[in-house]
């Protein structure tokens, strides 16, 4: 499974069109990750403040949403370039790659609450099969 | 069997109460053919399935689409027994119809997509995971029957 050239082009323009609320996506993603999936707060035991609102929580959605920006300008080639970010999650953070497909989803949730017009089915699949592209890139060093 | 607290309750019959089966249901059918195309493996008898416009203004798909949630009413209806209710449902779709048991998860997530943009800020994360808890039990009562 891998993008097309016009894939890639949605991709990238529609990350473009709702990137001035890129940190929004980000916090309200990861809220929803650990009030969806508590399993996850597993990963952030040592924050003070696990509540979904809180600033931890807001301040680390807007970290992950930046890879996520990140990616999107990798994205024809996002194996190497993800490299460091998949070091960083197989050999420091120890992230079990099931939650990569949980984030995407809790990513498309808001996509959806947030861009209910723009996110049109053919946007939809092709930013699914970006998030898991990611998702592999990421996994890449993990063993 | 599980428990649903008060409050889980009646955030799933006023969330349901608000959706509307008819419109709900074929864009969530349409969005799963779409998305993940090798579903369109069991429907093909419903004509041009061939692109997205032509999924989005299928009439069969539409039809199917508010068949299939509004399979959904026996749950909210009967929440504390969902396992019992889609007993035969579950049979049906394993024995008669032939339905891979992971299109159920799919058919959860992309539903949960179109709620999400039909409430926006309201589908709050409180209410995603209640509603997710609701269907993740929805689709193992439709996958009990498999062996």
């Amino acid at each position: 499974m891998s993008l097309s050239a016009k894939e890639k082009v949605i991709v990238k323009d529609f990350f473009a069109k709702v990137s001035s609320r890129s940190d929004e996506i980000g916090a309200e993603a990861l809220a929803r990750l650990i009030v969806v999936y508590p399993q996850t707060k597993s990963y952030f035991a040592h924050w003070k403040d696990l509540s979904p609102n809180g600033a931890p929580v807001r301040k680390h959605g807007i970290t992950v949403m930046g890879g996520v920006y990140e990616a999107v300008s990798k994205i024809d080639d996002l194996a190497g370039g993800l490299l460091t970010l998949s070091e960083l999650h197989a050999f420091m953070l120890r992230v079990d790659p099931v939650n990569f497909k949980i984030l995407s989803h809790c990513i498309l949730v808001v996509l959806s609450m947030l861009f209910a017009e723009e996110f049109t089915p053919q946007i939809h699949v092709a930013v699914d099969k970006f998030l898991a592209l990611v998702a592999l890139a990421l996994s890449e060093k993990y063993r | 069997m599980v428990d649903w607290t008060d409050a889980e309750r009646s955030a799933i019959v006023g969330l349901w109460g608000k959706i509307s089966v008819d419109e709900i249901g074929p864009q969530a059918l349409a969005r799963v053919l779409i998305v993940y195309p090798w579903t369109q493996r069991y429907f093909g008898s419903f004509g041009d399935v061939s692109t997205p416009a032509a999924i989005m203004g299928n009439p069969k798909v539409a039809a199917h689409g508010k068949v299939v949630c509004g399979a959904l009413d026996k749950a909210v209806k009967n929440m504390g027994n969902i396992l019992a209710t889609y007993k035969s449902l579950s049979e049906t779709h394993a024995n008669k119809l032939f339905v891979d048991p992971d299109n159920f998860r799919v058919l959860a997530d992309v539903l949960t997509i179109v709620i999400a943009a039909k409430f926006g800020a309201a589908f709050t994360p409180e209410i995603q995971a209640t509603w997710q808890k609701f269907i993740k039990v929805v689709v193992a009562a439709m996958g009990s029957r498999y062996f």
